[in-house]
């Protein structure tokens, strides 16, 4: 009878954790629920709203703050001319482009010099920012507001802060090399920066999918949707993140992300701040050191999210490289929470510590682990006995819950506050394919997510390399 | 646990059921809204000729019913707008302004009273763009009676502004601590000129943040006979830096001469602005007293002092050559810098 003592009793095991499972799901649910709420009638508020009349005065006002878009460029020849392309005639008064080759392998940085006529200039760059060495700057002789830095290898981060260092202006947007900008987006995700005399100091726009759209001369010509339902899925995915997520936070000053893809920062406030961390999700880390300085300094300081203002960007169409994406988001994540630890809990951060960083730890981090758990007690349960048969349909019935329905919402959600979507089979494809998230996308991005977790722990890092197809028809 | 289990269903399908209930709801609504939209690019294409006879030359519309049909009115709208943004003739902008005074008021009239934030704010800047100031009443009723935000306030004001309605002081003065700078400048900027000089005159009862606006608004629409006050505000802002600096810029956009003393002050003023100020308006008047200050401003810490600087010098006879001497004899960097890149500048212009 002493062996009795120390053998654990598995059944318990089984039911304490299968319930603490499930009383995790329902917080989650609750939370996902409210933030919907929230972004319901935020949104709903602007639809509709002329695209052009509000901004309209700011596209001839001189109080419109001059921009310079910083581009690193890594190995991007495929795609480089038409995203370039398509900058140079963005609706805005008074801006620069800085593209900052990182030191590519491949013929990046001829193409540039080559079709934008480009050469060397004796710029002196102002190192407020320490950074890999730049080998040379050079100006294009078309197009006097477009740079080209030369420099070595360093990482998207590196990049991005000898861009800061080259550039001219008290702004900066970061964007990448193969995404596309809406030609009024400036406007709009600058508006709120020089509407609130600068106490806005970072905006962030959307991003959207571009795979499936017509695009002429590095520019959206046509909304289209992928027939390939991992992409329509993503699509779906990014509807829920940025709809849902975003505006309920930035309303309340919550917001973590400042997407990488498309955002606009106040120069001055990052340098302060000591510009990008090499760090794998490097966009999120810069905002929360940002709302970290924002209360250290205890200044009014706000950073927001837009909906409107579009960047459309390349999917990855196969599993494989959307595997690869999804750990290194996830890394990145962890690798920004830990950093930032500090706040977390911690009362001195306001919403910042005791809102936003709990979520983002507790629902987006371990979210993943806790569902795969979830997933391997309902596959023991079903093994063991009909007993917790139950245990199994509630499980499937919260995943389906806080999965397909939700991000079935989102979809409509869209439709009613933004509609992008104008063709009426592409709204169709969107909610039916919505419905089966939770059947074999979700199962599927949540065991990547641990995946990376895993990885973390024993110490990778990096990028890896998708194979670009380049966002241009021609 | 049967009736955890049970409810949990039980909102899973009402969750359903209202999901795939609002999906044919908005599904509908698609169908229809893409039919609506087609017609209504069809008509524009119909009227589009038609219209811009009309407002070119007076000549009578085709599509006079169009009054009766949602869509027809609609495109005559959309296309009344889309001409109004890029045409400049006064007698047409008169003729799209009647036009609109005729057809379009009843309709502007409606959309000022929707729910919806988004249709009052095209209403708005319809009342702008067509400037239809006898709709004032229905923009005061507005005014008083929602709890308005931030950017529809503003819009109201403006429009306000620009038609100089009797309470435009009285609503600025009172209950706008919640609009920015921004706003208020964009409001000023419209007002008529005996109005800001209104505000001028009693400039020193004014809150700052509406001497900061005022100064600038000055300066904006060249009111050249305040330009004393301006200069007094210069010389007597020892503490309020933000108010020099802007009566110094709105001096530079007068256009007038300040004195020497106080110009080779704000060269060497610890606030960079100042210099900035100070150098542009050393270019402006070509100064060439200040040549040597100016030189030693091209290693100025900010670029844009820098930059001013170079500009000013190059207005000079043989700044050129100046210029020139700084990039070969200079050991500042920044110096040499911005000397090149505004030597090359000038020869982009010869």
């Amino acid at each position: 009878m002493k062996r009795r003592a120390f053998s654990i009793n598995w059944s318990n095991v089984l039911v304490v954790g299968s319930w603490f499972i499930l009383i995790y799901m329902v917080l989650i649910i609750l939370v996902y629920g409210a933030m919907l709420l929230l972004s319901l009638f935020q949104i709903r508020k602007s639809y509709q709203l002329d695209d052009y009349e509000p901004y309209e005065d700011l596209l001839h006002s001189e109080e419109t703050k001059p921009v310079s878009i910083l581009v690193p460029a890594y190995n991007e020849s495929v795609g480089i001319n038409s995203s370039i392309r398509s900058l140079l005639s963005i609706e805005y008064p008074e801006y620069e482009i800085i593209i900052i080759n990182d030191g590519s392998k491949d013929d990046t940085l001829e193409k540039l010099i080559e079709k934008f006529k480009c050469q060397k200039i004796n710029r002196v760059i102002r190192k407020q920012i320490v950074t890999k060495q730049v080998k040379a700057v050079y100006r294009s002789t078309i197009y006097t507001n477009l740079v080209v830095i030369d420099k070595e290898n360093g990482g998207k981060a590196d990049a991005l802060n000898a861009g800061i260092n080259c550039s001219s202006y008290p702004y900066f947007c970061s964007l990448d090399g193969d995404s596309i900008i809406e030609r009024s987006a400036f406007l709009k995700v600058l508006k709120p920066i020089i509407e609130s005399d600068d106490e806005v100091i970072a905006s962030g726009g959307s991003i959207r999918i571009a795979n499936g759209c017509k695009i002429e001369n590095g520019e959206i010509v046509e909304t289209g949707l992928s027939k390939k339902p991992l992409v329509i899925m993503q699509v779906v995915e990014y509807l829920r993140a940025f709809l849902t997520g975003r505006v309920g936070l930035s309303h309340n000053n919550l917001l973590l992300i400042v997407s990488g893809a498309f955002g606009v920062f106040s120069k001055k406030w990052v340098v302060e701040a000591g510009g990008y961390a090499h760090t794998v999700g490097e966009d999120m880390e810069l905002v929360v050191r940002l709302h970290r300085l924002i209360k250290e300094k205890k200044v009014n300081k706000k950073i927001v999210y837009v909906p409107d203002p579009v960047c459309w960007t390349e999917a990855p169409e196969s599993i494989k490289f959307l595997r690869r994406q999804r750990k290194r988001w996830h890394r990145g994540l962890f690798d920004s929470l830990w950093k930032h630890r500090k706040l977390m809990f911690n009362p001195k951060y306001g919403s910042i510590g005791l809102v936003s960083m709990p979520y983002f730890f507790f629902i987006e981090f371990l979210g993943p682990l806790i569902e795969l758990i979830g997933y391997i007690l309902l596959g023991v349960s079903v093994i063991t006995g009909s007993i917790y048969i139950e245990y199994a349909i509630i499980f499937f019935l919260l995943s389906l819950i806080y999965g397909s329905i939700y991000s079935m919402a989102s979809v409509l959600l869209e439709e009613w506050s933004m509609e992008r979507y104008t063709k009426v089979r592409h709204f169709v494809a969107l909610f039916f394919v919505s419905l089966t998230e939770t059947l074999w996308y979700r199962p599927m991005t949540v065991l990547w997510r641990v995946e990376g977790m895993v990885e973390m722990l024993f110490g990778k890092k990096g990028w890896g390399e998708m194979v670009r197809k380049g966002v241009s028809n021609d | 646990m049967e009736v955890t289990f049970l409810s949990l269903f039980m909102v899973f399908v009402v969750m359903l059921f209202i999901l795939i209930s609002i999906f044919l709801y908005l599904l509908t609504k698609k169908v229809a809204n893409n039919q609506t939209r087609a017609k209504i690019n069809q008509y524009k294409e119909a009227y589009r000729l038609d219209m811009f006879q009309f407002l070119q030359a007076g000549k009578a519309v085709s599509f006079g019913n169009f009054q009766d049909d949602q869509e027809k009115f609609i495109a005559c709208k959309e296309l009344l707008q889309e001409y109004a943004n890029v045409i400049a003739s006064e007698d047409m902008k008169e003729r799209i302004n009647d036009f609109a005074k005729d057809y379009l008021t009843s309709y502007i009239q409606k959309e000022l009273k929707r729910r919806r934030w988004s249709l009052r704010m095209n209403a708005l800047y319809l009342v702008e763009e067509f400037e239809m100031a006898h709709l004032t009443n229905e923009l005061s009723r507005l005014y008083n009676k929602r709890k308005l935000g931030v950017l529809e306030k503003t819009q109201l004001l403006k429009l306000f502004a620009l038609f100089d309605h009797a309470e435009i002081m009285d609503y600025l003065k009172n209950n706008t601590d919640d609009l920015s700078e921004f706003a208020l400048m964009d409001i000023l900027s419209v007002m008529t000129e005996a109005r800001v000089e209104q505000l001028a005159d009693g400039m020193n009862d004014l809150p700052m943040r509406f001497k900061y606006i005022v100064v600038e608004v000055i300066g904006k629409k060249q009111l050249i006979e305040y330009h004393p006050l301006l200069r007094n505000l210069i010389i007597e802002s020892k503490e309020e830096i933000e108010l020099k600096i802007r009566a110094f810029k709105a001096m530079v956009l007068l256009g007038m001469k300040l004195d020497s003393d106080i110009i080779e002050e704000a060269l060497e003023s610890e606030h960079w602005q100042l210099r900035m100020m100070a150098a542009r308006l050393a270019g402006v008047h070509r100064l060439e007293v200040f040549k040597d200050k100016l030189i030693s401003l091209l290693s100025d810490s900010e670029y844009a002092v820098r930059a001013e600087a170079a500009k000013a010098i190059l207005t000079y006879k043989g700044g050129a050559k100046v210029l020139q001497r700084v990039v070969t004899e200079s050991s500042d960097p920044f110096a040499k810098d911005m000397a090149t890149e505004w030597l090359e500048k000038e020869s982009v212009f010869y």
